[in-house]
């Protein structure tokens, strides 16, 4: 099997084939990223499309010698940093009205069974959070990242990366035990 | 409220780091997003290459001299076809 450094120098001369395996075999790490991050599959979709699109034209700016995923990450954070801040500032307006006019569809029963499913509970939770922390909370979480490693990913002091993470992990809490449908403290689930 | 000096996971950190990855792995891209991919690359590629071949097909293909002589040409024709419509 070809390394990653190999399609990388592959990459340099503008191999689309070296892309397409790159492709292959980084695509659920950065696609389960950016959905976590924005919450949006269609967002995450494009990201991914984005961030590979990128990897594919600053091939030469990338050192061949180190490890390509945190260079993955800290396109695929920033990007998604990026549109969770977009998204916000001119669509959190108009669902705000949208669900002022069609009332609180968590109060419907349908939606209520519908919450008591552990994931999406766990997408709410995430979505919750300030997104510098919802940032760091999926790295650390979801892609197994150290603090250390994180505060390369995002340029940030490692202290930094500590805090967002501790306040993080107290609104998560919070969340779970005003929310009451998921005790995280407790509950061993069944993995797939 | 004081950050703790030593990061230390309870059970809490363990229950959610696995309900995520369980989330995280029910989920894939969409089947279409690497042929899309791909040819974005290669559309990419093309103009790329048309840009480069544009420049080289010009000014780049010359010889430094041959650029030098026919700039030569070109002024030496003007000032002679200015002088000989002036007399």
């Amino acid at each position: 099997m070809l390394t990653d450094k190999s399609l990388v120098l592959q990459l340099q001369h503008g191999s689309v084939h070296a892309l397409g395996v790159l492709y292959d075999r980084h695509q659920n790490m950065v696609y389960r990223t950016a959905l976590a991050i924005t919450g949006d599959a269609e967002a995450a979709a494009d990201l991914l499309q984005d961030t590979f699109l990128r990897l594919y034209r600053f091939a030469d700016k990338i050192d061949p010698d180190r490890p390509l995923e945190p260079w993955l990450y800290r396109i695929v954070a920033n990007l998604s940093y990026t549109w969770v801040k977009r998204h916000n500032r001119f669509v959190r307006s108009i669902e705000d009205v949208a669900s002022w006019l069609g009332g609180n569809k968590k109060d419907s029963p349908a939606s209520k069974a519908e919450e008591k499913e552990t994931w999406l509970v766990l997408r709410q939770a995430i979505l919750s959070l300030p997104v510098a922390q919802r940032v760091v909370v999926v790295l650390y979480y979801i892609n197994d990242l150290s603090l250390q490693e994180i505060a390369e990913v995002l340029n940030v002091p490692e202290g930094t990366v500590k805090s967002r993470l501790f306040y993080g992990r107290q609104a998560l809490r919070r969340y779970f035990e005003l929310d009451g449908t998921v005790d995280l403290r407790e509950v061993v689930y069944e993995f797939t | 409220m004081n950050l703790p000096k030593e990061w230390v996971e309870d059970v809490f950190d363990q229950n959610l780091r696995r309900s995520l990855k369980n989330w995280a792995a029910r989920i894939s891209p969409p089947h279409t997003a690497k042929t899309r991919l791909l040819d974005g690359a290669t559309r990419y590629a093309n103009r790329r290459r048309q840009r480069t071949d544009y420049f080289s097909s010009t000014f780049f293909s010359y010889r430094y001299t041959d650029f030098a002589f026919r700039q030569f040409a070109w002024a030496t024709s003007v000032v002679l076809q200015t002088g000989v419509s002036i007399l």
